[in-house]
């Protein structure tokens, strides 16, 4: 049975980045799980109380629910109140989250090997790039997953125990792995001629700013993109204009009227 | 050479690619999300999906590895509208576009449309269908769930057949009459894309969080996450400056940069300036618990 469970989690942390996306949602994840234990239809009515929390947490992007939809199926597997597994479940949807950001940093070892294999034009290189990170967020997760089914109903308290007193080092992989990202931004920035630019760049970040000030972190990429867009419409405009000749003006015989 | 920069040798416009590759190119994008990393976001998965579009496109194999190279840069492409994007990128791989210009629309329009397709499912479409199937599976049946999973995967699909074929036909229209005038894209272009780079400094750095206390007026007052308060995304705004220092002006290694980084996530932590846990020190400032 704990085998079942580590590929139900390996397929959702897979299926969270791609495909369709949906399979980790609590709805469909707690009926899994439930289904796996013997108990789909607890694990459906876990699914049904957890799955408004996952609309609530995508407001600020934060929230990983593979994790928190196996901790209250196995509970409500064990008999369980409904609601204490949902709680029990609810109050690990911040460590899958931070786990989730953790891995990120493990996923960015492929990025050598997958510049080396697009220098020499090898498409494999690059598909065995992207496997590798695959396998290691559904590795992750499976086996976590796999342990965590195996506590049977002490999964809550030895769950949270655990990530109490080792949460500092969640925490330390998970700003690293945010950290590094300024890495692939600087790449950019350079190859992006930003040096010659840097209002641009300003003037985006001062934008984001204000639209993440404002509490619209969500909507904030789509109105930077809409401002992105008109102003380099507005650039291409004025640059295309300085290219054109202007037409040639005849000269005026007196007394004419005057051409404006 | 740095890998990825450059200008393309060949600039002879390529055959137009047919609907088999860019059905191919839409099926791989569905994997483009796995491949998420701290560094460079989906970038490797974004390579991958364009591979067999790019090996038609370019006949020439250094402007191939080129061409691989610089979709290897930091590009956000696990939404599922991202294949607009490629579309349009794809157009411009076509007309053999200057690298710079397809780098900068890349940037801009990947950026913008994940965050438009994120705001579309994660917002609208996913917590409608999560009502609709919640109200089937009230009463303990598991249609409700089996049709989440099945709407999901059906529409996600459609609409990335949709949107390549839709990105690819507008952009060539668009990149013919722009192309005319390449001095100009690429400028504007340029602006767009270094534009959206400094929105994503916030955007992407937005997510960490950050507590600690200060003493004010003889209570201890809590600001929870400060920089969000003061200014958003300024941790971010000092990582890029900080990363472009050390691998421009002091022409480090990106290894080095992400051990430097590495070592600065060790100190903001254990100092308690940063992260979702606490710090193990019991430092004034740090909120346990």
């Amino acid at each position: 049975m704990n085998f079942l469970i580590f590929i139900l989690a390996f397929v959702m942390a897979i299926d969270e980045n791609t495909f369709t996306r949906v399979l980790h949602r609590p709805l469909v994840a707690c009926t899994l799980f439930g289904a796996v234990l013997g108990k789909p239809a607890e694990g459906l009515a876990c699914g049904v109380l957890i799955e408004p929390m996952a609309i609530a947490f995508d407001t600020y992007r934060k929230g990983n629910f593979i994790l928190a939809s196996l901790v209250s199926a196995v509970l409500v597997a064990n008999g369980s109140e409904t609601a204490a597994a949902v709680s029990a479940g609810a109050a690990s949807v911040m460590a899958g989250y931070v786990i989730r950001k953790a891995i990120g940093l493990l996923t960015a070892v492929m990025l050598p090997s997958a510049r080396k294999a697009a220098e020499k034009r090898d498409e494999k290189g690059l598909f065995a790039g992207m496997l590798v990170s695959m396998l290691i967020y559904g590795l992750v997760f499976g086996g976590l997953s796999m342990w965590l089914a195996s506590l049977g109903a002490d999964i809550g308290t030895t769950f949270h125990s655990v990530i109490t007193a080792n949460g500092w080092i969640l925490s330390i992989l998970q700003v690293a792995s945010v950290l590094i990202g300024a890495v692939g931004i600087a790449v950019l920035f350079r190859n992006l001629s930003g040096p010659k630019i840097p209002g641009a760049f300003m003037a985006g970040f001062a934008a984001a700013a204000v639209c993440c000030a404002g509490g619209i972190t969500t909507a904030a990429a789509i109105i930077c993109g809409f401002a992105a867009f008109g102003i380099s419409a507005m650039d291409y405009h004025l640059r295309s204009e300085q290219n054109e000749k202007p037409a040639e003006v005849k000269e005026i015989k007196k007394g004419g009227a005057q051409w404006w | 050479m740095v890998v990825g920069t450059g200008v393309y040798k060949d600039t002879n416009e390529a055959y137009p690619l047919d609907k088999k590759i860019l059905g191919k190119v839409a099926l791989r994008s569905l994997f483009a999300g796995a491949s998420t990393n701290g560094e460079t976001a989906e970038s490797i998965g974004w390579a991958w999906a364009l591979a067999p579009a790019l090996k038609k496109i370019h006949t020439d194999e250094e402007d191939l590895a080129l061409s691989m190279g610089h979709h290897l840069e930091y590009v956000n492409a696990a939404s599922p509208l991202t294949t607009f994007t490629m579309g349009v990128v794809l157009s411009l791989e076509v007309q053999k576009a200057d690298p710079e210009t397809i780098r900068s629309v890349r940037t801009a329009l990947a950026s913008a449309v994940d965050g438009l397709g994120n705001s579309l499912f994660r917002f609208i479409l996913v917590p409608l269908l999560a009502m609709i199937c919640i109200a089937l599976s009230a009463n303990g049946n598991v249609t409700g769930a089996v049709l989440m999973a099945v709407c999901s995967a059906v529409v996600t699909i459609a609409l990335r057949m949709y949107l390549i074929n839709f990105g690819y036909a507008k952009g060539v229209r668009a990149a013919e009459s722009f192309m005319k005038n390449a001095d100009a894209l690429k400028h504007a272009s340029s602006v767009a894309g270094v534009f959206m780079l400094g929105a994503m400094t916030v955007i992407s750095f937005y997510e960490i969080s950050s507590a600690f206390t200060v003493p004010a007026a003889g209570n201890i007052r809590t600001l929870s996450g400060f920089g969000e308060l003061v200014l958003p995304g300024m941790l971010g705004l000092i990582a890029v400056a900080l990363a472009y220092r050390l691998l421009v002006k002091k022409n480090r290694s990106p290894f080095v940069t992400v051990i430097i980084f590495a070592v600065i996530a060790v100190l903001l932590v254990v100092l308690g300036f940063a992260g979702d846990y606490p710090s193990i020190l019991n430092l004034p400032w740090v909120i346990k618990g």
